[in-house]
């Protein structure tokens, strides 16, 4: 028996000690494919400006009606001409025509598509080919403030993070399908408990060559917190959400929200530009009316699991130290974390989470001794690039560039034009501002991956324009046959 | 008439059986006259005194020593001629019977005595031969013991040449035997030809001989019969048939020779009789390429006579099968008996247990039919997880078994995957919806487990609760009910199928509580089934195939005895895997991968020993007491065997782990899933089986409290949480119709089957894009091969650049015209399968924007474009289904399929076998 027990002992022993402590092992079998790298002409890069604001009830804002576009947009964009190529633009649906000028300023009434057209396929698409940028400054009893955007590349899906659609606050989702065939759009409203339920997110048809004005109220009403999930089939679409503040019987500020950057573990916010902050300090402690001139970031999480997001708030100098914030965000839910106590100065906003993110901030522009006492504007999280890009700047206000570093080592970047000619050190996790000239091209060549957004003040009212790399799927397409 | 009688005494040999040949010769009653003896033994021999002695070189054959010891009789011999061989002993009266036989019956030329065993006079060897009534030689009386039974027959229609009396004219008119006749049917054409002379062929049942038919009984050089004694036999037919037929039926059979002899070669297979098999083609191919001499050897004129003899004398079809059953069981009953001289005798029936049904055994597998009730087949396809649909028609299936063809691509020159010969067999439960089969498999496939496992169960233990505990914990076990939710089709195949291979081998083996004492065509049949059983799990799970090899190797060198069975287990498997191994060893220069779990691959558990074992919760591992338990058989009597099981055990698990390390190539998965670890859950599931065994063998072998005790916990403990695991596991996988395409697609395919789908994914470097026909893929279509080709075929293969280039212009919609492109790659659709990704939906609309594309719609499988230009169809030449491997992959199986199926013999000796060993042990007494 004794025999026995000492074979039981051992083959117990040797069991455990082979399942606790086996050598780790790793081999492969086989040979990884590799893919096809093929370099394919890309579609020709059109870009679409949302154009002058809409105006929903007529004259006196309680019409029923279609909101209609009213007024002129100030458009500057520049591209890169080369031998076969040519630039062609258009209000949208009307023929294009070619067009010579390498910058391009003048005014619009409706929404405009700039193309590129590149036979040979050989221009690399981005800023450095074609840029553009629109503002409107309104002031009339319905919409008052400054809206800006950036003109945008089509796309089948894309997310706005922002809007309000409680009392005093509309909120406009601008559809616009430049393409020659017809789109059917999916909406998912992402709010505060999650996604919103409502008739009339599915099946929303954009014609071609037409632009489709959706009150997002009418889908949910009294909301102040969400973000828009834009789905197109057919065709790709450029899209807005325009936001405009009424307090009482006063226009108390607008803004285009465009797109925000896919989602991403890191986001980053550049041009969070913080003024009249005593002003309306003095403003809150007036009215209840103004308790929404705080700045705010909205973080929406599109994951199934929920994450917290560090959000750090950094200034351009010493004098403007920021602040870190925390926020735990609920899957497939949008938060808005106020941003409180921070002095005037020149932020940018770095987000990191463990799940990817989508973000956008609010930033209010205050000033009582402005005609319009308030403004706001809408951040949205940007992509970050290395290497050239063009930026252009509005013909009307004072336009500063935001340039946010978000790698991990100092980016070294070159300025040139827009009365810049400087090789300036960011380093990791800064961020840096730069005044330019108004109606000018900005080139800009960054070792690393920046995030860029255009700050514009015209009047006490403000709007920031995102700089965004856009381009067509071309170039080197990886494909693997199996 | 003279009645002087001449013995010839033909000596091949100078043994003890031409003495008492000689001895016999001497002490007749009625002595002969002269005896002249022909040696071709090489040797010197004794003669009898006054024998005149003939010496030719040793392999002379009979006939032409017959002829010289007639000729040494000068040119018109007198009387009468007896022959005698060495091995042929005839007692004192024999010559005096036969002479007074010959009295009695007029006409009467050729007479033949009661041929007798050698060892055994009291039982007939051989009373006068005939003809089956398809022309194969018939013993009429053959190992019946003679109680005077068969006295009354005279007449027959030949007698063997051992012990025969012949008129010497008539052998001189007759010119002996035939030199062309093969030696086994000289002696049927000699009576045949003597009978058509006008003479009577007679027996005389009290002339008696004792024969040890060396001959036949493999004792003489092979020489002698020109081959073994069964292919003389074989040959000795084929003669007659060819030599004593209507000229023309003659003819139509020795065109149909080889078909014939493969037919009763595959019948040989059935039978259980592969030792037969080398005699069949030796002698089919001997008599189709001899046939002039057999056709020489026609007897020139009395075709009518002998139609008539064989009327008269040919044995009926009842004869003839009541003399096959009777030497069937003969030759059960001596292996039987040499079985149980070795000691391998079967148990009582009280020692070996209840029947399954006995056992309540059928309660238990409705109570796991209910438990699985959210796996009730509602539909025809079991879509999701490890499993897609099957091909629409069981031909369909058929077509990708063991076909060097495969329609991926453009076409794909390698061999199918060993899983789809499993795959056919379950199409074959349900052709018209093979896709059925396994939607039911993975709804029954705990209640099959529990079947088999019982049965393995028998081999340990005759107490019921240990083997329902036994059979419980099996299919209870967390890797089948785990690989059922998840349809891992190929791995509940092999974990189904798992208990009756190591049952069959068992039996195959003599080993265990029931595998005793068998009879050669019961182990031959549990030898078929433990080949295709091999066949079946090495397919579904090649890892475990490594490990059944290491086991079956083991008890192949345990039981020695059976090795000669044993070692053609691994045949079926190693047919269906030679093609692919080789593909992959020479071809790719990737051994390895032949391990690859088959089917579609789905990511399993991986990690260390200790992952692989744990599950989700508490309730989840209560399994592993089990293999406490198990630990305890170490301290029985037969801790021995459990120490090997231990062994075997863990070896188990490190496979398990090995396999759940290696990462395989597929580049046919996500991006997230390019390489993908193996799956251990087969091989855990072995270990269960082992585990459960060493538990079985620690209950049996313990005291009744122990055994009591262990009882409660095991059914408390394991069972219980295991069942309500089992019974609330998740469906991963959906049940819906068997389509694999559109039904736009379905209903284009049936016209225009070769064109091509191209399926674009998005993937994270970039695109990935899936050549397939329009009609689809199914699970068959599944190919390891092609997996590990990719790397090659999209580095060197003209054609994948070509596509992706068109897929590249496709996904950047650029305004390229791919009107010729996609004809070229013979796209007529164009599918993006549904996702929610930004970068999915940025594809569609590039391809809603690309003129040749047409939207087609969305579908359950996404959306659908379809090309709206000319799209040349692919050639159809390479799509047959046949090819040699195919041939020899399915040839191998079936033969193990016939080999597999019970046949009369061996049902009837169930009955039996019991008298048979009182009849045996009453004679030992």
């Amino acid at each position: 028996m004794i025999r026995k027990i000492l074979v039981l002992l051992l083959a117990a022993g040797l069991i455990a000690a082979g399942v606790l402590y086996a050598p780790s092992i790793s081999l492969q079998v086989g040979q990884p494919v590799a893919l096809h790298q093929l370099t394919v002409k890309a579609r020709d890069l059109s870009l679409v400006c949302p154009g002058p604001a809409f105006y929903s009830g007529g004259a006196t804002g309680t019409s029923i009606g279609k909101p209609k576009q009213t007024g002129t947009a100030e458009l500057q964009a520049a591209w890169s001409s080369a031998s076969g190529r040519t630039l062609n633009g258009a209000p949208l649906g009307s023929a294009s025509q070619d067009i010579q000028d390498r910058f391009l300023s003048f005014s619009t009434s409706s929404p405009y598509v700039l193309t590129v057209s590149d036979p040979a396929g050989q221009a690399t698409q981005g800023s450095s080919l074609l840029t553009g940028v629109q503002l409107d400054s309104v002031s009339s009893p319905q919409l008052g403030g400054l809206l800006g955007s950036a003109c945008q590349r089509p796309q089948s899906e894309f997310w706005i993070v922002g809007g309000d659609t409680t009392t005093g606050r509309e909120a406009l989702l601008i559809l616009a399908n430049s393409a020659n065939i017809d789109a059917t759009v999916e909406l998912d409203l992402i709010g505060l408990g999650g996604a919103l339920s409502a008739p009339g997110l599915t099946g929303i048809s954009v014609a071609a060559h037409k632009v489709v004005v959706i009150p997002i109220a009418s889908l949910s009403p009294k909301n102040a917190t969400f973000s828009v999930h834009v789905k197109s089939r057919g065709a790709a679409l450029a899209g807005w959400i325009q936001q405009k503040t009424i307090r009482g019987l006063t226009a108390a500020g607008a803004d285009l929200i465009a797109p925000t950057a896919s989602d991403a573990k890191s986001l980053v916010l550049p041009g969070f530009f913080v003024r009249g902050t005593k002003d309306a300090a003095k403003l809150q402690a007036s009215s209840q009316e103004f308790d929404d001139i705080t700045n705010i970031v909205r973080i929406t999480n599109p994951g199934s699991t929920s994450t917290t997001a560090v959000v750090q708030v950094i200034g351009a100098n010493a004098k403007t130290f920021g602040t870190v914030l925390q926020a735990n965000i609920a899957a497939h839910s949008t938060a808005d974390v106020e941003v409180a106590g921070l002095a005037d100065g020149d932020y940018s906003i770095f987000i990191s989470s463990a799940s990817p993110l989508l973000a956008a901030a609010k930033l209010n522009r205050t000033s009582l001794s402005a005609k319009q006492k308030t403004d706001f504007a809408w951040l949205p999280a940007v992509s970050a690039d290395a290497g050239a890009r063009t930026v252009v700047t509005p013909k009307a206000g004072i336009s500063k560039l935001s340039i946010a570093n978000s790698s991990k080592q100092t980016a070294e970047v070159v300025l040139r034009g827009g009365g810049l000619n400087k090789t300036v050190q960011i380093k990791a996790g800064a961020t840096q501002t730069f005044a330019v000239n108004a109606s000018a091209i900005v080139q800009l060549d960054s070792s690393q991956p920046v995030g860029v957004s255009l700050v514009v003040d015209v009047d006490y009212t403000i709007a920031v324009l995102p700089m965004l790399e856009q381009r067509n799927l071309g170039g080197q397409v990886g494909v693997l046959v199996r | 008439m003279s009645s002087q009688v001449t013995a010839i005494v033909v000596c091949h040999d100078t043994s003890d059986y031409l003495k008492q040949t000689f001895s016999g010769l001497a002490a007749q009653t009625r002595a002969v006259e002269r005896i002249v003896v022909v040696n071709t033994s090489g040797q010197e021999i004794e003669p009898p005194i006054g024998a005149s002695v003939i010496s030719l070189p040793t392999k002379t054959p009979l006939d032409v020593s017959l002829k010289a010891a007639t000729d040494s009789l000068g040119s018109s011999p007198e009387g009468w001629l007896w022959i005698l061989h060495d091995d042929s002993a005839p007692e004192a009266n024999c010559l005096a019977e036969l002479l007074a036989a010959e009295e009695r019956n007029s006409l009467a030329a050729v007479i033949g005595p009661k041929q007798v065993l050698w060892n055994n006079p009291k039982v007939i060897l051989q009373q006068g031969l005939t003809l089956s009534p398809a022309g194969t030689p018939v013993s009429l009386v053959s190992h019946e013991l003679d109680q005077s039974q068969h006295d009354g027959m005279i007449d027959v229609m030949a007698v063997g040449t051992a012990g025969m009396l012949v008129k010497a004219s008539l052998m001189q008119r007759l010119g002996g035997l035939d030199p062309k006749a093969p030696p086994l049917a000289a002696d049927y054409d000699f009576s045949l030809r003597a009978k058509l002379a006008g003479h009577r062929v007679i027996v005389a049942p009290k002339a008696r001989i004792r024969h040890a038919a060396l001959s036949l009984a493999g004792k003489r050089e092979r020489a002698w019969l020109s081959g073994s004694p069964k292919t003389a036999v074989r040959k000795a037919a084929l003669h007659l048939r060819l030599a004593y037929s209507r000229i023309d039926l003659a003819l139509l059979f020795w065109l149909f020779l080889p078909v014939i002899t493969l037919l009763r070669v595959l019948w040989r297979f059935l039978q259980k009789r592969p030792d037969r098999i080398a005699s069949e083609l030796a002698a089919g191919t001997w008599a189709f390429f001899t046939v002039a001499a057999r056709f020489s050897s026609r007897p020139k004129v009395g075709q009518r006579g002998i139609r008539e003899i064989r009327k008269s004398f040919d044995a009926t079809w009842s004869q003839v099968r009541s003399i096959n059953r009777s030497r069937g069981e003969q030759e059960d009953a001596a292996q039987i008996q040499e079985a149980f001289e070795r000691g391998e005798h079967e148990l009582a029936a009280s020692a070996t247990g209840k029947t399954f049904g006995e056992d309540r055994g059928w309660l238990w597998v409705f109570t796991l039919l209910a438990a699985s009730c959210a796996f009730f087949p509602t539909a025809l396809a079991s879509v999701g997880g490890g499993s897609i649909a099957l091909g629409q028609n069981w031909w369909q299936v058929f077509a990708r078994a063991g076909a060097s063809w495969q329609p991926i691509g453009q076409g794909f020159v390698a061999p199918s995957d060993p899983f789809n010969w499993v795959l056919l067999a379950l199409a074959s439960l349900s052709p018209a919806a093979p896709s059925l089969s396994v939607t039911v498999l993975l709804f029954v496939a705990p209640a099959l487990a529990f079947v088999a496992a019982h049965k393995v169960a028998t081999l340990l233990t005759p107490k019921t609760w240990l083997r329902t505990v036994f059979g419980l914990g099996y299919a209870l076990w967390p890797s089948l009910i785990d690989a059922r939710s998840d349809a891992r089709v190929a791995s509940v195949v092999a974990l189904v199928l798992l208990p009756w291979f190591v049952f069959a081998v068992a039996r195959a083996a003599g080993l265990g509580r029931s595998g005793s004492a068998r009879s050669l065509r019961q182990t031959w049949s549990w030898v078929g089934v433990s080949g295709l059983l091999m066949a079946a799990i090495g397919a579904s799970s090649p890892i475990l195939l490594v490990a059944l090899l290491v086991g079956l190797a083991v008890v192949a060198f345990t039981r020695i005895r059976r090795f000669g069975y044993l070692l053609w287990i691994p045949l079926p498997v190693a047919a269906i895997f030679t093609p692919l191994v080789w593909f992959l060893t020479v071809g790719l220069a990737s051994p390895l991968a032949a391990l690859t779990d088959p089917g579609l691959p789905l990511a399993d558990r991986t990690g260390s020993p200790i992952d692989l074992l744990l599950g989700q919760g508490w309730l989840a591992n209560t399994y592993l007491l089990l293999a406490a338990f198990g630990l305890l058989a170490l301290l029985t009597k037969r801790w021995l065997l459990a120490a090997v099981m231990t062994l075997f055990a863990t070896l188990l698990l490190a496979i398990a782990y090995l396999h759940a390390s290696l990462e395989y190539a597929n580049p046919v998965g996500g991006a997230s899933d390019q390489w993908i670890n193996g799956s251990p859950t087969t091989m855990l599931g072995a270990f269960g089986l082992v585990v459960l065994a060493l538990v079985a063998l620690a209950a049996e072998h313990a005291s009744n409290f122990f055994r009591k005790s262990l009882a409660v916990i095991l059914s408390a403990a394991v069972i219980a949480p295991l069942f309500f695991i089992a019974a609330t596991s998740a469906r991963n996988y959906e049940l819906r119709d068997d389509r694999v395409v559109p039904w736009l697609l379905s209903a284009q395919a049936a016209t225009q089957e070769n064109l091509q789908m191209l399926v674009i994914e998005p993937s994270t470097e970039g695109f990935a894009a899936r050549w397939q026909p329009i009609s689809g893929i199914s699970l068959e279509d599944s190919n390891i091969a092609y997996r590990y080709s990719l790397s090659q075929l999209n580095a060197n293969n003209s054609s994948y650049s070509s596509l992706a280039s068109l897929v590249a212009d496709l996904v950047s919609a650029n305004g390229t015209s791919l009107a010729k492109s996609l004809s070229e790659n013979h796209v007529a659709f164009v599918l993006v399968p549904p996702s929610s990704s930004a970068s999915s939906n940025d594809l569609a609309n590039a391809l809603d924007s690309v003129a040749e594309l047409e939207s087609a719609g969305s579908t359950e499988f996404g959306r659908l474009w379809r090309v709206n230009v000319a799209v040349a169809q692919a050639p159809s030449a390479a799509k047959s289904p046949w090819s040699v491997t195919k041939v020899v992959e399915l040839s191998i199986l079936l033969i193990f399929v016939l080999l597999a199926i019970p046949t009369g013999s061996s049902h009837r000796r169930k009955s039996k076998v019991t008298e048979i060993f009182i009849e045996a042990d009453g004679e030992t007494a």
